[in-house]
C-alpha cells in the first residue's frame, strides 16, 4: 500500500533539522559564501545533536537512520546553505563504505569515533585525470608484507583540509580495471600523505574541497575494505547510498529559491500590480512547484528502495539527474523573477543559482547519470 | 533529585485561528500545536539540574491525546517519562481546574521540585503554576530569571523578574513550584537518537478516576471562570505615518512621542 505520510519521528527529525538551519545555517551562510571561511563551529553543533555520521549504526554509537531519514534532514540542511551541507554530509560518504564491506573489528575502529568527537572524513575517489572515468585512475597500491605502500594524487575532495581519516581508492593494476581497484581507510597523519591547496569555489563556498597526495604512504593491510578488487564494487553501493542524498540537496537548494521568489513576487509592485499577478511570473512559479515536489518524489522514492533492500540504481540516476538539473533551472529563474535585485550580493538567490551549479557535476554528472540511466533501460 | 515539569502543547502563533461555532472557544481543526515556550525553558532547566545532581526528570501534560506529540518532544530533549491526564472530562477546564488535576497527579509523586512556564502561550493567565502550588501546599515563586540549588541543604536561591525592570532574589525550601521565564536558558535541540528513542520512554495515561475526581469537579462544572465569548478585536484608528527620511523621520518622531504622547 502507498503512504506518502512521513512518521512522527520523521517530522521531529524535520522539524529539528528546520530549527537548526534557522538558528545556526542561515544567519551565517552569507559569511561564509563571501568569506571562504570553514565552517568548524556550525559542523561542531551539528556534531552535538547528531545531524552528522548518519549512516553509522546504533549498534557503533551513531543514530542508526534510514536513508528516508537522513534524506528529510539533507533537504533542510541544503535549503539553508548547500556549501555547508555539502561538508556536513562528506562523513557519511566516506563512512557508508566501511558500513558496508567492513569488518566488525574495522567497524568498530574506524567507525565510532566519530561517535565520540567532531571528528571529519573524506571520501577521496576522483584524480586529476580521472573524474568521471573512475576505472581510470592512477593511484597506486603495491603489496609490502603487512602493508601496502600507496602513491597518487586525489582531486576535488571534500573536507580533505581538516580530515583526519581518508576512505581512498587505488588500484593494484591499472590493466585489471575496475577489477584492480581496492578501497582502504587511510589515516590521514600517516607519513607521506599531504593537502594540497584549498580551490577557490564558485559557489558551496563554505564546504572545504582540496587534493590529497600520497607519497609512498605505508598503510597496514587491516585497513582494506572487503578483498583485493572489491573497491570498484564498494563505491559504486555507497554512491547507489548517496545519490538519493545529493539528489534531495538539489531539491532543498530548489525549495528555498523558489520560497523566495514566491514571496518577493507578491512584494514586487510594477505597472501598479505585484509582479505574481503575471502569467509570465506565475508559469515560473508553477514550474518551480511541480518539479520541486517531482524531485522530491523520485528522491524519496530512491531511499525508500535503499531501505528496504531493493537495488536503488535506477531510480536513484533518476533522482539525481532530475533534481540537480532542476535545481538549476528553478535557481536560475528565481534569479530571473528578482531581476536586477537578483544578480546582486544583497539578495540569497545569485548564492542558490552558484551553488546548485555544483550539483549537476559532483557524485555523477549529469551526464553520467543518463548514461547509467540508458544501461539500466537497455539491458 | 525528582523533578516534574508540566508541559502544555499550544496552538502555533503563525497558524491562522478560526473560532468555533459558539465562539468560545478556538477551532482546532486545520491548528497546528507546538510546545508552549516557557514549558520548554522549564524542561531544559530540569535537564541541567538533573546533569548536576542526577535523578529523573517527569514531564505531566493535560491534555487530549493529540498532545502525545509534543510529550514525546520533550521526552526527546532528554526527559525521562511523562503522566498524561487524558480524559475527555477535561475539556473546557480552566486554570483552577487544570491546577487541581496537576495537583493531584503530583502529590503521589514525591517529587522534589516542580517547574512550570510562567503561562502558556495561548491563555496568558499566568495561574496555573501558582494555584497548583496552594493546591500542593508547597512554597512557590514565579517568573524565575534564575536557579540555583544551595549545596548541602534543601534550599533554592532564586531571582524573579518584577515589575519595572526591578529583580528580586530569594531563598526558599525545596520542595517547591516555581514558574519559570523565557531567556533564563536556551532550551537545547533534541538530538537525533533521542528523537528516535523517544517512542520507547513511557507515556502513562491517567483517567479522571486515577486522580480521584468526579466528573463534576472537572470541565465546564467544575470551572470557576466561564468563557463567554472570544472575538477578534475591532480594528483601532490612530495610527500615523510618519514620513521623510530617516533622519527627519527621527526628529519628528521624538517630537510627537514628547509633546503629543507626552511619553518622554
Amino acid at each position: 500500500m502507498m503512504d506518502f505520510s512521513l512518521s512522527e519521528e520523521q517530522l521531529s527529525l524535520q522539524e529539528v533539522a528546520r530549527k537548526f538551519v534557522r538558528n545556526e545555517i542561515l544567519p551565517q551562510a552569507a559569511h561564509y559564501d563571501e568569506t571562504a571561511q570553514f565552517p568548524k563551529v556550525v559542523i561542531e553543533k551539528a556534531f552535538e545533536i547528531g545531524l552528522i555520521n548518519a549512516c553509522i549504526p546504533s549498534s557503533y554509537g551513531g543514530s542508526g537512520l534510514s536513508t528516508l531519514d537522513s534524506v528529510i534532514i539533507s533537504e533542510e540542511l541544503a535549503a539553508g546553505c548547500m556549501g555547508m551541507a555539502t561538508s556536513l554530509m562528506a562523513n557519511d560518504l566516506a563512512l557508508y563504505p566501511i558500513v558496508v564491506a567492513g569488518t566488525e573489528e574495522q567497524k568498530k575502529i574506524f567507525l565510532t569515533p566519530f561517535t565520540k568527537a567532531p571528528i571529519l572524513t573524506s571520501f577521496c575517489l576522483t584524480e586529476p585525470q580521472a573524474g568521471s572515468d573512475v576505472a581510470g585512475m592512477t593511484t597506486t597500491l603495491k603489496k609490502d608484507g603487512n602493508h601496502y605502500i600507496l602513491n597518487g594524487q586525489k582531486m576535488f575532495i571534500t573536507n580533505a583540509s581538516y580530515a583526519s581519516q581518508f576512505t581512498v581508492y587505488a588500484t593494484l593494476d591499472k590493466k585489471l580495471g575496475h577489477k584492480g581497484i581496492c578501497a582502504l581507510v587511510v589515516d590521514a597523519k600517516s607519513p607521506g600523505v599531504s593537502i594540497g591547496k584549498k580551490e577557490n569555489k564558485m559557489g558551496q563556498r563554505a564546504s572545504n574541497t582540496a587534493a590529497v597526495h600520497f607519497d609512498n604512504v605505508k598503510v597496514p593491510k587491516e585497513n582494506l575494505l572487503g578483498q583485493e578488487g572489491e573497491g570498484f564494487k564498494i563505491a559504486m553501493k555507497t554512491l547507489d547510498h548517496s545519490r538519493p542524498l545529493v539528489a534531495i540537496s538539489a531539491v532543498g537548494v530548489a525549495r528555498a529559491a523558489y520560497e523566495y521568489a514566491l514571496a518577493y513576487s507578491k512584494e514586487r509592485i510594477q505597472f501598479g500590480k505585484p509582479i505574481s499577478s503575471f502569467q509570465a511570473i506565475q508559469f515560473m512559479l508553477s514550474e518551480m512547484a511541480l518539479s520541486i515536489e517531482a524531485g522530491r518524489l523520485l528522491c524519496y522514492k530512491a531511499s525508500w528502495q535503499l531501505d528496504h533492500g531493493i537495488r536503488p540504481t535506477l531510480i536513484a540516476s533518476y533522482a539525481k539527474a532530475f533534481s540537480a538539473d532542476m535545481a538549476m533551472k528553478v535557481t536560475t529563474d528565481a534569479v530571473q523573477i528578482f531581476g536586477g535585485y537578483g544578480y546582486s550580493k544583497e539578495y540569497p538567490v545569485e548564492k542558490l543559482m552558484r551553488d546548485a551549479k555544483l550539483i549537476q557535476i559532483y557524485e555523477g554528472t549529469s551526464q553520467i547519470q543518463r548514461l547509467v540511466i540508458a544501461k539500466e533501460i537497455l539491458r | 533529585m525528582k523533578i516534574i515539569v508540566c508541559l502544555k502543547e499550544v496552538p502555533d502563533m503563525e497558524t491562522h485561528f478560526r473560532l468555533n461555532s459558539t465562539q468560545t472557544a478556538i477551532d482546532r481543526e486545520g491548528i497546528v500545536f507546538k510546545m508552549n515556550p516557557f514549558d520548554e525553558c522549564s524542561i531544559e532547566e530540569a535537564l541541567k539540574l538533573k546533569e548536576k545532581q542526577g535523578g529523573e526528570v517527569i514531564l505531566l501534560t493535560l491534555g487530549p491525546e493529540s498532545a502525545k506529540q509534543t510529550i514525546r518532544k520533550g521526552l526527546a530533549m532528554g526527559a525521562d517519562r511523562a503522566l498524561h491526564i487524558n480524559d475527555a472530562a477535561f475539556e473546557n477546564s480552566d486554570s483552577l481546574v487544570v491546577a487541581k488535576a496537576l495537583a493531584k497527579a503530583i502529590q503521589k509523586l514525591d517529587a522534589d521540585l516542580i517547574l512550570t512556564g510562567v503561562q502558556s502561550e495561548d491563555g496568558l493567565n499566568m495561574q496555573t503554576g501558582i494555584m497548583l502550588a496552594e493546591f500542593l501546599g508547597l512554597p512557590h515563586a514565579s517568573i524565575l530569571t534564575k536557579f540555583e540549588l544551595l549545596e548541602g541543604t534543601k534550599k533554592a536561591k532564586v531571582q524573579r523578574e518584577l515589575e519595572g525592570g526591578f529583580l528580586e532574589e530569594c531563598e526558599l525550601d525545596l520542595p517547591a513550584v516555581l514558574t519559570i521565564q523565557t531567556g533564563m536558558n536556551i532550551p537545547r535541540y533534541p538530538t537525533l537518537p533521542n528523537i528516535m528513542k523517544a517512542r520507547s520512554k513511557e507515556i502513562k495515561d491517567l483517567k479522571l478516576s486515577d486522580l480521584g475526581l468526579t466528573p463534576d469537579q472537572v470541565g465546564l462544572k467544575g470551572s470557576a471562570v466561564k468563557v463567554l465569548k472570544l472575538f477578534v478585536p475591532e480594528k483601532g484608528k490612530g495610527a500615523e505615518m510618519i514620513p521623510g527620511d530617516e533622519a527627519s523621520a527621527t526628529k519628528l518622531l521624538m517630537k510627537k512621542l514628547k509633546e503629543e504622547a507626552k511619553v518622554l
